[in-house]
């Protein structure tokens, strides 16, 4: 019929790929599988990961992969499929919404309660996930030699200009520090985004380009001496991990004091404001950063069984081994009861408006939705 | 000096060793694989391949990391001469003058070309890496948010003035790449432009489909419609052409060491990336031919300064990962990463206790590209038939080929739309004579120039303009580059009219 109508025989054959390559991936995820008999012998069972291979998350999610595998009915095979974009909504969003609820596909989704919690433009409700558990997160206040300021009490009383380096002037991270900087009522800080990676940040803090970031300790950690000693930075502070009790107590691998201890020694009389209350907030949101979720929708036999395995496989001696060998530090786990009732709170503490009012100052990009 | 020539010979025969061996064989394999198929790369390669290196001694896990990255700009130069379609942006100016050579029946030459190149440059500038050692905190704490802004506009002055016969025109279309680049959330602000409410915009437009769009789609129309194959058959049968590209290495010899030099600074430099490298390199290399003419139309020379930059590149950026635990990419964090898995610290360590695996590390990306390149020259014979496959069988392979590349990106549909729309683009400029180089060029280092122009005025203000030396200096090439491309296309325009 084409031919008929003058169309090249050559050109139907370019469609013809186009049309088979289009259906083979929207046919990609459909077919068999499943908790068949309440074992995945068999089967082939994925993590989705919502940021690209090579990074922090993904290298996290590779190292507990073996781990899942070995501690799930039927011992699976555990791959790693990397869907990035949009500071991890993309990969959330296919979990949420795309991906099959027959258990053979686990989201480590990173940072979404955070970014659920404060961006207008999430369309997730994170709460709907079948949630199995998830991580906490530290991050390390590194400062540059130059700066002068060899303790946190400096903090107050510097009187030149902070820069902090970051991956995005929004980043929680850089919001939490200008929130305990304008607490303290330390002196003038400039967030300078667009240092898209830790390593980024790391170089233009040692150059004294800039003289403050936040890094996370499993970067920092296993080269702390070098960076303390030849590198000219120091470790002023730490975000430290929110416990059961609601206080934030330090990680056991660096004795820096937390945030929140600073809050309280330096600006004791702002503890309950508004701004004190969106810090908490974040401690909060931060406390899952790393959450392991199901699809909404996944069988609860299903769930049990991952949950079990994941609570064994970040339990198991030789994933401890493993990270020990990495240097990665310290990981407090959470499960699936914990982190349900913690994304709970999550919510409520960032509707408080007089909350609201304070993120909308410090960061207005993120209210903008 | 005889401690580091005995750390020099130890690493060596570390390489030698069974087991060693046979892992840097299986990264140079898997090297080739990233290489070769569009919307994998280096990077991919080592995250997907960092689980199994670890669990191993240094010697054999280093082996198989670094012999998988040092090979992969070796393989994606091959997509790029036989069907024209860079799938990196590091294969950009590759593809300038390898596609044409491949276009009349010189494809194993450049092939040829390309592969001696990237040896000789990763030999040079392994040996240049001896020279610089000690300078090395010097080079990396000279460049700041000024330099990398330079530097960036330098790769789009290059790209756009180089690249075809209208200045204005590569100009023209390096900003609109610029402009392309500023879709996404910006980090300065943490607000999301040109994304019309779409998530999949959030991160900007992904590099991988835009490219392969632009390329790929409107090669195949054109195959389809000529239905022809994409050498001129009429020039005689294939040749294997390796001879010929060796003699090209000899003979430009002091061009390829250059460009080695160029593209290793630029690896040592941690955060200016391939593309400016070889742009770099490839702008030095018209700049001083007397005769450069047939840029851009199928000169060797274009080849071989590319791929001897972005070859010498990746010992560059390992050299700073290794010895001051900055890396120098991507690639090279997720190689500290493995550094730190195995229980090895960056540091003064690996400058003295552990120099032969320092060393060791050097040969690796030496003798990978070694064995790569002889790999490479014997498949050559085969690989070049496809050049003269009909366009009915090879357009299709090749289409399908680009799609699953595209869809690597995101693994969303989004991705084949924006493959999609890309060719429609490419198509179109293609057939109006506007480049489609600069445009890549333009998408890819945009991060780069806006985000360091951004820290710079937010930390400098206007002080950089006089009181850093490099941007000084780079800034006044940059003006030269254009005003000499346009006296060149004034003078070009001249002699034409009658």
């Amino acid at each position: 019929m084409f031919s008929r109508l003058g169309v090249p025989s050559h050109i139907l054959h370019v469609f013809a790929v186009l049309g088979i390559a289009t259906t083979l991936v929207a046919l990609r995820d459909a077919g068999p599988g499943g908790f068949e008999g309440g074992t995945f012998a068999g089967q082939q069972v994925r993590i989705v990961v919502n940021f690209g291979a090579g990074g922090t998350t993904d290298l996290y999610a590779r190292t507990l992969a073996p781990f899942l595998s070995k501690h799930l009915p039927g011992q699976p095979v555990v791959y790693i499929e990397n869907k990035p974009g949009a500071d991890g909504i993309l990969g959330a969003s296919y979990a949420y919404g795309m991906a099959k609820p027959d258990g053979l596909t686990l989201c480590l989704c990173n940072g979404v309660a955070t970014r659920w919690a404060t961006r207008q433009d999430f369309a997730i409700d994170v709460r709907q996930f079948v949630v199995l558990g998830s991580t906490q997160e530290n991050s390390i206040l590194l400062a540059w030699d130059g700066l002068n300021v060899a303790q946190p009490a400096d903090l107050s009383t510097y009187d030149g200009r902070f820069l902090f380096a970051t991956h995005s002037a929004i980043a929680p991270g850089a919001v939490r520090t200008r929130l305990l900087l304008e607490a303290v009522g330390s002196a003038r800080l400039d967030i300078v985004g667009g240092y898209w990676s830790a390593n980024k940040s790391l170089a233009a803090t040692r150059r004294g380009e800039t003289n403050l970031t936040l890094i996370a300790p499993s970067f920092y950690l296993p080269q702390a001496d070098q960076l303390t000693s030849e590198g000219g930075l120091r470790d002023l502070a730490q975000l430290g991990y929110l416990t059961d009790s609601g206080r934030v107590r330090r990680s056991r691998d660096i004795d820096s004091p937390t945030y929140d201890e600073i809050w309280r020694a330096l600006a004791p009389d702002s503890i309950g404001s508004p701004a004190h209350r969106l810090a908490m907030a974040f401690y909060m949101a931060s406390s899952v950063q790393r959450l392991f979720a199901l699809p909404p929708g996944t069988d609860e036999r299903i769930a049990k069984a991952w949950e079990s395995a994941l609570a064994a496989a970040l339990a198991d001696p030789g994933y401890a081994a493993m990270r020990k060998a990495q240097g990665a530090g310290e990981i407090v786990y959470l499960d699936g009861a914990k982190t349900r009732a913690r994304l709970a709170r999550i919510m409520a503490d960032f509707q408080d408006p007089e909350v609201l009012s304070v993120l909308a100052d410090v960061a207005p990009a993120l209210r903008k939705g | 000096m005889a401690d580091m020539l005995h750390a020099a010979q130890l690493g060596f025969f570390n390489l030698l060793i069974p087991e060693v061996f046979l892992f840097l064989v299986i990264g140079i394999a898997s090297g080739l694989f990233f290489g070769l198929v569009p919307g994998l790369s280096g990077l991919t390669g080592m995250g997907m391949l960092l689980p199994f290196a670890i669990g191993q001694p240094p010697e054999v896990a280093f082996a198989f990391l670094l012999g998988m990255y040092a090979v992969t700009t070796q393989a994606d130069a091959i997509p790029a001469i036989l069907i024209g379609v860079p799938g990196t942006s590091a294969a950009q100016a590759t593809y300038l003058d390898g596609y044409p050579m491949a276009r009349r029946g010189e494809a194993g030459r450049a092939l040829s070309a390309s592969y001696f190149a990237s040896v000789f440059g990763t030999i040079v500038f392994a040996g240049v890496i001896l020279l610089i050692l000690p300078f090395l905190r010097l080079i990396i704490d000279g460049f700041g948010a000024p330099e990398f802004f330079i530097f960036g506009v330098f790769g789009l002055v290059m790209a756009g003035s180089l690249v075809g016969d209208n200045v204005l025109r590569g100009l023209i279309v390096a900003a609109f790449g610029l402009l392309l680049a500023t879709v996404g959330f910006t980090g300065a602000t943490g607000e999301a432009r040109y994304t019309f409410g779409l998530v999949y915009l959030e991160d900007g437009l992904p590099l991988v489909p835009v490219a392969l769009g632009l390329f790929a789609i409107p090669e195949v129309v054109d195959l389809m419609i000529r239905g022809s194959s994409i050498a001129d058959r009429t020039r005689g049968a294939p040749k294997g052409g390796a001879l010929a590209g060796l003699r090209d290495v000899v003979v430009n010899g002091w061009l390829s060491a250059r460009a080695a030099v160029i593209g290793g600074v630029c690896g040592v430099v941690p955060g200016l990336g391939g593309s400016v490298a070889e742009w770099l390199a490839y702008g030095h290399a018209v700049q001083t031919a007397k005769d450069n003419d047939r840029f851009g139309k199928g000169d060797v020379r274009g080849v071989l300064a590319a791929e001897a930059s972005t070859a010498a590149q990746k010992p560059g950026a390992l050299i700073p990962t290794v010895a001051l635990g900055i890396p120098g990419n991507a690639s090279m964090a997720l190689l500290m990463g493995a550094f730190l898995i195995v229980g090895i610290r960056p540091g003064q360590e690996m400058l003295h206790e552990r120099l032969p695996l320092t060393f060791q590390m050097v040969w690796t990306v030496v003798v990978a590209n070694l064995i790569a390149a002889v790999v490479c020259l014997i498949l050559q014979r085969y690989l070049i038939r496809l050049c003269y496959l009909p366009a009915a069988i090879i357009g299709p392979a090749i289409l399908g080929f680009m799609v699953v590349g595209a869809n690597m990106a995101t693994n969303t549909f989004a991705d084949l739309i924006v493959f999609l729309a890309a060719g429609v683009v490419g198509y179109v400029m293609k057939h109006t004579g506007w480049p489609r180089v600069p445009l890549i060029i333009g998408l890819v280092l945009g991060a780069l120039v806006e985000t360091n122009f951004v820290i710079t005025s937010q930390i400098y203000g206007y002080s950089w303009l006089w009181e850093r030396p490099i941007v000084l200096v780079v800034g006044v090439v940059c003006v030269l580059t254009i005003v000499g491309g346009i006296v060149r296309g004034y003078r070009k325009s001249r002699t034409k009219r009658p």
